[in-house]
């Protein structure tokens, strides 16, 4: 790595837990062109608070790494105020203003994350329509493209070949032959 | 807080060995106990068949049965 380099990584570390600024995307540099970055692009004047479940800048809700790297909200007035607030002693919140400072840091609580959403009906319903789509597509393909069936399917052609393998004593102790009884010429069992 | 029952104290150390030990046994004794059910209810009930089927078996009538039948290309029935 070069002296550019880790100077860079450093410098980006250091932003990394403060309030973005407006001009949205782009890093300081020491002279070369201009490089955007393209998740930064996005989160507008979101609040960075931490390195998130793999470094970039997003807010996911995730019961396996319930810490997200940015606020869900863009700070506005009201939330300031909260934010110093905050910072004093926490009993002296009403339960209002801690819910304000939740729903401004989070999208939704762990128990709405894990709640039911119902999603497998439609996932259900959608299925079972595409299983009735290809039901329809044999029908049409049996009816227009299909040739006709060979004549060994015939069931005439069938008996005549089950009574061939019988006579043959195919798998006479344990198969076939072996449930016909030659003797009354009927079928055992 | 409410006292409920203690549980046993688990066992810390050795674990993988002791667990090895106790899958070695009950692999070894579900492989016998399956060998020994297949080789019954399977191995030896088709051998049963068998000598069933050929104890009083007749090949002569047999063959007649099935030249009678019509099935040889090269023993044609009268």
């Amino acid at each position: 790595m070069t002296g550019h380099q880790i100077a860079r990584v450093l410098s980006r570390q250091a932003k990394a837990i403060t309030v973005q600024s407006a001009s949205a995307g782009t890093v300081a540099h020491h002279g070369h062109h201009e490089i955007r970055d393209h998740v930064k692009d996005k989160i507008g004047k979101r609040e960075v608070v931490g390195y998130g479940y793999n470094g970039q800048p997003t807010y996911v809700d995730r019961l396996d790494f319930p810490f997200p790297a940015i606020r869900y909200k863009e700070p506005n007035a009201e939330i300031q105020l909260l934010r110093e607030k905050e910072k004093g002693d926490w009993k002296k919140l009403t339960t209002e203003e801690k819910k304000a400072l939740y729903r401004a840091s989070f999208r939704q609580t762990l128990a709405e994350v894990q709640a039911p959403t119902g999603e497998w009906k439609s996932i259900l319903g959608v299925t079972l329509f595409g299983m009735s789509v290809a039901v329809w597509f044999y029908i049409l393909m049996k009816k227009y493209v299909y040739p006709p069936l060979p004549p060994t399917m015939a069931p005439e052609w069938q008996e005549a070949q089950l009574k061939r393998m019988i006579e043959q004593r195919q798998n006479r102790i344990e198969g076939l032959a072996s449930q016909y009884d030659y003797e009354t010429q009927k079928w055992k069992e | 807080m409410s006292e409920v029952a203690k549980l046993p104290k688990p066992q810390l150390r050795g674990l993988l060995t002791s667990q090895i030990k106790r899958n070695l046994v009950f692999g070894a004794v579900f492989a016998f106990v399956v060998t020994a059910a297949y080789k019954m209810n399977i191995n030896d009930k088709r051998k049963i068949k068998y000598a069933e089927f050929y104890k009083n078996y007749d090949p002569q009538r047999e063959y007649e049965q099935m030249k009678k039948a019509g099935i040889f290309q090269s023993a044609r029935p009268e």
